[in-house]
């Protein structure tokens, strides 16, 4: 893991702005602060050593009114310019991934679901400020006021200045080792947090079962075990953590106790003066105290860390799209296709033919790998060894060679758990047809068995937000007439009855009979023998 | 403030007392300064060594200390947030477990339950990041203030004012300026439309809804952008005031410093002590504009918690003997009432034998009925159990007369044996099988072992087989009453006979109500 990564620089534009002005202001705060120590030093002699009133002190003390307030304005700053970045470089770093992700043209996307990528987007995004706001100006200074600070206490007193160098890269030395130990504790720290974040979600979001199978009560011990037994593994790792910590600190304090002692030996001796003794005294623990706290913030910046190497990860996966373009499509056909997902079963796909104007069914028991049929042919997975030939103008294209944004303007879908955006009917279907009139709205619902009057709102009512409160029946009916409404060569519904009453079912079979008779390639999946009716097959089952 | 009260309060002593562990550690970097300071300047009078020596072995003493005492606030610290952490899960979950009817309607949107499950872990933050760095910095500065009382009196009383005064100023300047109510709003804003994204990223892709969902995210985005220099600003703010107090006090410890010095109150070596000893009190304040900073956040999550935590106390009624057997449940114009939607009446009679089949249309309050029945929902007309109004009996009553599957059922993220044994925890392996087999889903789990995990980390089930073992753990509960939720959707048709042939055989004796909208014939 690299303090600063590179790829930050090429993915947000504001970080270049950004890491030039946290440096610059790294070294004015470093002048500051040796400017503070010797006017403070000088101020403290001059009433000690040379009894000096109040009235000769007017200088020292307008110096150290001007140094503390111009520290106090760089600390200001640096504030200021490091939070203003890091909402810039967060929204930066997140319309690059929503970009992405939005192009549909990424596999990690489709691989890892769209849980964990929201929680990145998110969560993941919002867990950089600590890294952007905190830990890397704190880079900057630790890099910049150490050197400045080491380099005045050698110049005004050598012996000090030696131990500065030996003993300044102790810290960070000893960090990077007492990581390499501890780094893999610490990351697990960070997977038990979240496993147990997620199996609290899991019990409360399963509750109402709980609750009908009277079970509920018992799980509230349960809840105090688990936590119980986290804490006490949780504990065991930030342990050897906090000890790491305090390792770093006895060897930042030792050292400042070695400069103080050493300086107040030779002013014992006579051969150092106070004003230097004081200077040295006051800089030092600035050569630890930087570098110390960097270590501290990296923790703490730890997630963000971690979210920005996913993201990156992202960014930097290569698109495999093809660039051929087709119009109309009068075939699909393949021969047996296996695919596999990343530490899942292997799924075996039998040969098929899906040909235009007439009604392609696939059928086959729950679990065989129709759905992931239907993600092949949708483009949202690539990973499959075969080949899908797609036959248009008596021309064969291999669907990899395909543009898949293109190929997926030739395709409607019926999904089988439906997802809107958040926007009202109306918007929803006008997506597939936007010169559609109201009349061509309400009359494909009726194709499907709603009427507007069945909604809340009517066309108006709005879909994919909280107040939502359509079933599940009403809902796939609308998807069905979006999926009628989009004017593409291929249809695909999946489980178009499912969650549909009884009536509905003859509507949606006329409703396809329809779009077939359309020259359209209709597939469909259903488990209804009244749907399926005759149509060429692709049974999973017989494949076994 | 119920949720401070219930949520937060009673691991609050502990957490303080870490702080003031920690708040001894700071003090000993102030002695450690002090002491430093006194030896030097002591050092350049050159008098004999000896009298150095206890001011070398303090330095060491004090410098050694701080780490090993900071080590042990940080271990007390952590080791009570974690604690504090699982006892506001149990707190909560104790209160949503008594009120499921009312948060009924949030369990269903899951993205709320999120928002409640994380506002709830930011509430401990209160005592840990907030009110933690705040008494660690008041225990150092009284202790500087204390060394300074001892050397000069009247130096002390000024600088405590001081003092005091940036405890509260700083604190308050980055409370002030810090995240507000509308910016929070434009956040949440952007987290619901990603979410929502990533959610129908698939049909957007399909339908062409991109450019809808960017432009959503980017105007939220543009809104939140005139915020992103107000936090800053606050921080910013809080550290000018604390370099400018900074510099104040020395300022003021060199005057008192000189005048006491010339009038023989103040001996020399003491000078260098007075004059340094302010920038080791106010640098415990260095963490307070960020942890203030947190302030507004936290009593925010703090508010949205209260609001759901307001409508607890619903008297339980005691519990009923069980029954073990009922004769007949009988419908009569049942209206479950849903806000804002008009759910037409049902009625029905159900005896043992005499299997009832709800039907109707998609949207028509079906799984309505079965939530009214279990007291989730509450309802218009008549719904009598053996004679007794459904209503006269507690939600926990009603619940222990049937097994119920729910539409929204959830299978748990552990092994299928655990998820098997929450319909029956007694039941054998035997028993767990036989009734798979009835589900068809035996030779499936024969396979792969009864000890696969459900989800992400083990099988991936279809749909098909998800609403199986979900039907198979209801059956596996032995009640008077089995109530079944669309429990045969994604089957295929000769599938669905033969399942639902043995469901109604198994329920022979019992009162089986079944809400489908396919075509059973199941007599």
């Amino acid at each position: 893991m690299k303090p600063l990564d590179p790829r930050l620089l090429r993915y947000s534009r504001s970080s270049r702005g950004f890491v030039f002005s946290q440096a610059l202001l790294a070294v004015i705060n470093a002048i500051l602060v040796v400017g503070q120590s010797y006017a403070i030093a000088t101020l403290a002699c001059a009433i000690f050593e040379r009894h000096q009133g109040w009235s000769k002190l007017s200088t020292n003390i307008y110096w150290i009114v001007a140094l503390f307030v111009a520290r106090g304005v760089i600390a200001f700053g640096t504030e200021l310019v490091a939070a203003k970045s890091s909402v810039r470089m967060r929204n930066e770093l997140r319309t690059g991934l929503l970009d992405k992700i939005l192009s549909g043209k990424s596999r990690a996307i489709f691989n890892e679901g769209p849980a964990n990528i929201s929680l990145l987007a998110t969560k993941g995004i919002d867990a950089l400020d600590g890294y952007f706001s905190r830990f890397l100006p704190q880079l900057f200074i630790a890099a910049v006021v150490p050197l400045v600070v080491g380099l005045t206490i050698a110049s005004a007193d050598l012996t000090s200045g030696i131990i500065v160098l030996v003993t300044a890269p102790l810290i960070p030395i000893f960090g990077i080792l007492i990581g390499r130990f501890t780094g893999a504790a610490t990351e697990k720290r960070w997977q038990t947090l979240s496993l147990l974040s997620g199996y609290f979600l899991d019990l409360l979001t399963g509750l109402p079962t709980l609750k009908v199978f009277g079970r509920s009560k018992h799980q509230e011990e349960r809840l105090q075990q688990v936590g119980d037994t986290y804490r006490e593994e949780t504990m065991k790792v930030l342990r050897i953590s906090f000890l790491s910590s305090l390792a770093l600190e006895i060897i930042a304090t030792l050292s400042v106790a070695l400069i103080a002692v050493s300086i107040g030996l030779r002013l014992v001796g006579g051969s150092l003066s106070l004003r230097t003794g004081l200077f040295v005294l006051i800089c030092s623990p600035e050569v630890y105290w930087p570098i110390r706290q960097v270590a501290l913030f990296f923790h703490a910046a730890a997630d963000g860390v971690e979210a920005a190497n996913r993201i990156f990860g992202i960014m930097e996966e290569t698109e495999t799209n093809g660039s051929v373009q087709v119009q109309a499509i009068s075939e699909i056909v393949w021969q047996p296709l296996t695919v596999t997902y990343p530490g899942r079963e292997i799924v075996l796909i039998p040969a098929g033919r899906l040909q235009s104007g007439m009604v392609n069914s696939i059928i086959g028991p729950s679990g065989a790998g129709k759905s992931t049929l239907l993600s092949l042919l949708l483009g949202f997975h690539s990973d499959f060894d075969g080949e899908i030939h797609v036959l248009s103008a008596q021309r064969s294209h291999r669907l990899s060679d395909l543009e898949v944004t293109a190929w997926r303007q030739q395709i409607s879908w019926l999904p089988q758990e439906v997802n809107f955006p958040a926007a009202s009917v109306a918007e929803v279907l006008r997506q597939s047809d936007p010169s559609a009139s109201e009349q061509l709205l309400v009359s494909t619902l009726a194709r499907v068995g709603l009427a507007p009057s069945d909604l809340p709102s009517g066309l108006n009512t709005q879909l994919g937000t909280v107040q939502e409160t359509l079933s599940t029946g009403q809902k796939r009916k609308i998807a069905l007439a979006r999926a009628l409404l989009k004017p593409a060569q291929i249809l695909i519904l999946d489980e178009p009855s499912a969650s549909v009453d009884d009536i509905s079912e003859d509507e949606i079979a006329s409703a396809i009979a329809e779009e077939v008779a359309l020259g359209k390639i209709v597939v469909l999946v259903s488990h209804r023998a009244n749907l399926v009716g005759e149509s060429a097959i692709i049974d999973f089952g017989a494949a076994k | 403030m119920k949720a401070i009260r219930t949520l937060i309060y009673p691991e609050a002593p502990k957490i303080l007392a870490a702080a003031i562990i920690g708040g001894i550690s700071s003090s000993m970097a102030v002695g450690l300064l002090a002491c430093s300071a006194w030896l030097i300047s002591m050092a350049s009078l050159q008098p004999p060594i000896m009298v150095l020596e206890v001011a070398i072995v303090a330095v060491r003493f004090f410098g050694i200390g701080r780490g090993v005492v900071r080590y042990a606030a940080r271990v007390i610290e952590h080791n009570s947030a974690l604690r504090a952490l699982t006892s506001i899960r149990v707190a909560l979950y104790r209160i949503i477990e008594n009120q499921l009817p009312a948060y009924f309607s949030l369990l269903r949107r899951g993205d709320l339950l999120r928002r409640l499950v994380s506002d709830s872990e930011v509430m401990q933050d209160l005592w840990l990041r907030i009110a933690n760095p705040w008494v660690g910095a008041l225990v150092s500065g009284v202790a500087g203030l204390g060394i300074i009382a001892y050397l000069l009196p009247s130096l002390s009383l000024v600088l405590s004012i001081l003092f005091v005064v940036a405890m509260f100023v700083i604190p308050f300047i980055s409370f002030f300026f810090s995240t507000n109510e509308e910016q929070r709003e434009q956040e949440q804003r952007i987290f619901d439309a990603i979410v929502q994204a990533c959610d129908s990223l698939q049909e957007s892709l399909i339908f062409g809804y991109q450019n809808r969902i960017r432009g959503d995210i980017s105007a939220a985005q543009n809104q939140l952008n005139k915020f992103d220099a107000r936090s800053g600003l606050a921080s910013g703010i809080a550290l000018f005031a604390q370099h400018v107090f900074i510099g104040a006090a020395i300022v003021i410890s060199a005057g008192f410093s000189v005048t006491a010095f010339h009038n023989h109150s103040l001996s020399g070596v003491n000078v260098a002590v007075l004059v340094l000893l302010p920038l080791a009190i106010f640098d415990g304040l260095t963490g307070l504009p960020a942890a203030f900073a947190r302030l507004s956040t936290v009593l925010n999550s703090t508010k949205s918690v209260d609001a759901l935590l307001a409508n607890e106390n619903v008297a339980n009624p005691e519990a009923l003997e069980p029954k073990l057997s009922i004769a007949s449940i009988r419908f009569v114009e049942v209206q479950p009432s849903l806000p804002g939607i008009e759910i037409a009446p049902f009625s029905g009679l159900v005896t043992a034998g005499e299997p009832l089949l709800v039907t109707g249309k998609s949207g028509a309050g079906k799984s309505s009925l079965l939530n009214a029945f279990i007291g989730f929902l509450d309802y218009q007309g008549s719904m009598t159990i053996d004679g007794v109004e459904a209503r006269e009996l507690a939600s926990s009553d009603r619940i222990e007369l049937a097994t119920i599957l729910l539409q929204q059922d959830h299978l748990f993220a552990t092994s299928i044996r655990e998820n098997l044994k929450i319909g029956n925890p007694e039941a054998s392996d035997e028993q767990l099988f036989e009734v798979l087999e009835a589900v068809e889903l035996g030779e499936l789990i024969a396979k792969v072992g009864l000890d696969t995990h459900i989800g992400a980390y083990g099988h991936n089930f279809s749909g098909g087989e998800k609403q199986r073992l979900k039907l198979a753990r209801t059956l596996l509960r032995d009640k008077p009453v089995v109530f079944l939720d669309e429990p045969f959707e994604y089957l295929a048709l000769d599938q669905v006979d033969r399942i639902s042939k043995r469901v109604n055989d198994r329920c022979r004796d019992k009162l089986l109500i079944i809400i489908s909208h396919l075509p059973l014939s199941l007599i």
